[in-house]
């Protein structure tokens, strides 16, 4: 367990480390599906390297506002996605060491990505437009339905280690995995954390059909916080499921923390390829499916984990 | 989560104060959303007070529940109250002279209450759980009515939720019994694809047919 103060500041870097070489990924297949397959690693890797070229782009980019913006508002959005991932990722351990390990990390984990809430219906309220608006809005519709079956998810992990600590439920999966015996909870988990990212299937809150969503009238440095955010977010959300479900740094051979990495990379991987697999789900429409068969779904894999719990 | 005493008294007065900060501007700010999320920032600063009693679970907890309600209280507050942009002066406040003496009234009530009530003394032990006493000591002998109680409002709620919103913005997604939802498709002509034919002039610069119809 790592209390030390340096790991605050490590945390970003890795973080940043990882969603760069994730959005490569998602360039590589998005050049491949345009242009497609690259005719030399030298061309793969100019692909790869778009994020980077992106960002700088961003840096040099003027901001612009729009007529009576809200600011204030927009600032604080932005910026409250990545201090989200960030805090968030404040108890995602790296092997068996996290920055801090609470008694209540899960809850923890939680609240915090709970502020992505807060931080895209900001940004999409504060540019005073309506498809930003719009995108903002579809982001709490969204959040409505993914947010109870996640909960269960990791009430689930919780009840199978008896305790909210992270340190505690990678400790139990010595033996098994939790996303052996708790199959539904895993998979719920990885469908929330692709909407909790607003990734993939569940884009709409920054999809095409409203001129970019909640990210339709940010320029420059707003733009490169609030969706280099959206990254470290998905990142931290596929790092969290090792840790709950994949056992951790539990593994032979390797030293912990190369294990985590390699499964939040087979993770990442994993949700990355879902954006161009699946089709955009309306969050309306997401909403039946996941309070009509996702939360029983998850109610029944608790009640199926309780009872081992009380048995073994 | 125990600071040096102190030092968690300084965060907990720093936080007060921020808090009553937050709750004020509330009433000041112009604009629905920046009215909630003052709200917002005033209840995260007492779910930090909570945390510093030693209840983590409740105080995180609180961080929680309290994002989630506000972001969604926000886009009630827009639909419903006036201004909620902000774009024209307002203000919030009825009966100003009347609540002044309400509220310091009862501040004048609670103080008193917090300066004579008998506290116990600094020597009590602080619980090694303080969430799982606070737990005991609200719900012990009724834990059981508890919990089935809150199973049975989760219940309540989902239920009452996905029934009144059995029909999307677009109509059920199901095929709905006739004569309810949105015409099946087919039914309207199909749009023109090259738009108005030249040499007409676009519809909404054609003068009205009749105007003296209106007189």
């Amino acid at each position: 367990m790592a209390d030390a103060w340096w790991s605050l500041l490590v945390l970003p870097v890795v973080l940043g480390v990882v969603a760069c070489a994730a959005a490569g990924l998602d360039s590589v297949l998005g050049a491949s599906a345009l242009y497609g397959p690259a005719r030399s690693v030298r061309a793969l890797g100019t692909r790869a390297a778009w994020p980077l070229r992106e960002a700088g782009r961003l840096l040099g980019q003027p901001a612009r506002r729009t007529k009576a913006a809200d600011t204030a508002l927009v600032r604080a959005g932005t910026a409250l996605l990545p201090v989200a991932a960030l805090l968030a990722g404040a108890v995602v351990p790296l092997g068996f060491a996290a920055v801090s390990d609470p008694g209540v990390g899960l809850v923890w984990f939680n609240a915090m990505e709970a502020l992505a809430w807060a931080a895209v219906w900001l940004t999409g309220w504060g540019p005073n437009s309506a498809f930003s608006m719009a995108g903002g809005y579809r982001f709490l519709a969204l959040g409505l339905a993914y947010e109870l079956p996640h909960m269960f998810a990791l009430t689930t992990a919780g009840l199978g280690a008896g305790s909210l600590r992270v340190g505690e439920v990678v400790a139990a999966q010595d033996g098994l995995w939790f996303a052996v015996w708790m199959p539904a909870a895993f998979a719920v988990y990885l469908l929330s954390a692709v909407a909790m990212a607003f990734w993939g299937p569940f884009d709409q809150p920054v999809g095409t059909d409203v001129a970019g969503g909640a990210a339709a009238e940010l320029s420059g440095v707003d733009r490169l916080v609030f969706l280099g955010g959206r990254w470290l977010l998905l990142v931290v959300a596929a790092a969290f499921s090792v840790p709950l479900f994949l056992g951790g740094g539990h593994g032979p051979l390797l030293p912990p923390w190369a294990w985590t990495l390699v499964k939040t990379a087979a993770v990442l991987a994993l949700l990355v390829t879902m954006r161009r697999a699946l089709p955009a789900l309306r969050p309306d429409r997401f909403m039946g499916l996941a309070w009509m068969v996702l939360l029983p779904l998850t109610l029944l894999q608790a009640l199926v984990v309780s009872v081992v719990v009380v048995l073994r | 989560m125990t600071g040096g005493g102190g030092g968690a008294g300084v965060i907990s007065v720093v936080l007060a104060v921020a808090a009553v900060a937050c709750a004020i501007q509330v009433f000041r700010f112009d604009s629905m959303a920046r009215a909630t999320y003052a709200l917002l920032g005033s209840l995260l600063c007492v779910g930090g007070e909570v945390l510093l009693l030693g209840l983590d679970y409740l105080g995180v907890v609180i961080v929680l529940m309290m994002t989630i309600e506000m972001a969604l209280m926000g886009v009630f507050m827009v639909i419903f109250m006036m201004n909620p942009g902000g774009l024209m002066p307002m203000t919030m406040t009825h009966n100003a002279r009347g609540a002044a003496v309400l509220s310091g009234v009862v501040f004048a009530g609670l103080a008193a209450g917090i300066l004579l009530v008998p506290w116990p003394s600094a020597r009590t032990r602080r619980p090694a759980d303080p969430t799982l006493d606070l737990g005991r000591a609200l719900m012990g002998p009724h834990m059981l009515t508890m919990m089935t109680l809150g199973l049975a409002l989760f219940a309540t709620i989902v239920a009452t939720v996905t029934l009144a919103t059995a029909r999307g913005r677009y109509g059920p997604s199901e095929p709905a019994p006739h004569g309810s939802g949105p015409p099946p498709r087919g039914s309207e002509p199909p749009p023109r694809e090259d738009g108005p034919e030249r040499g007409q002039a676009p519809p909404a610069s054609h003068p009205h047919p009749h105007p003296e119809e209106h007189a």
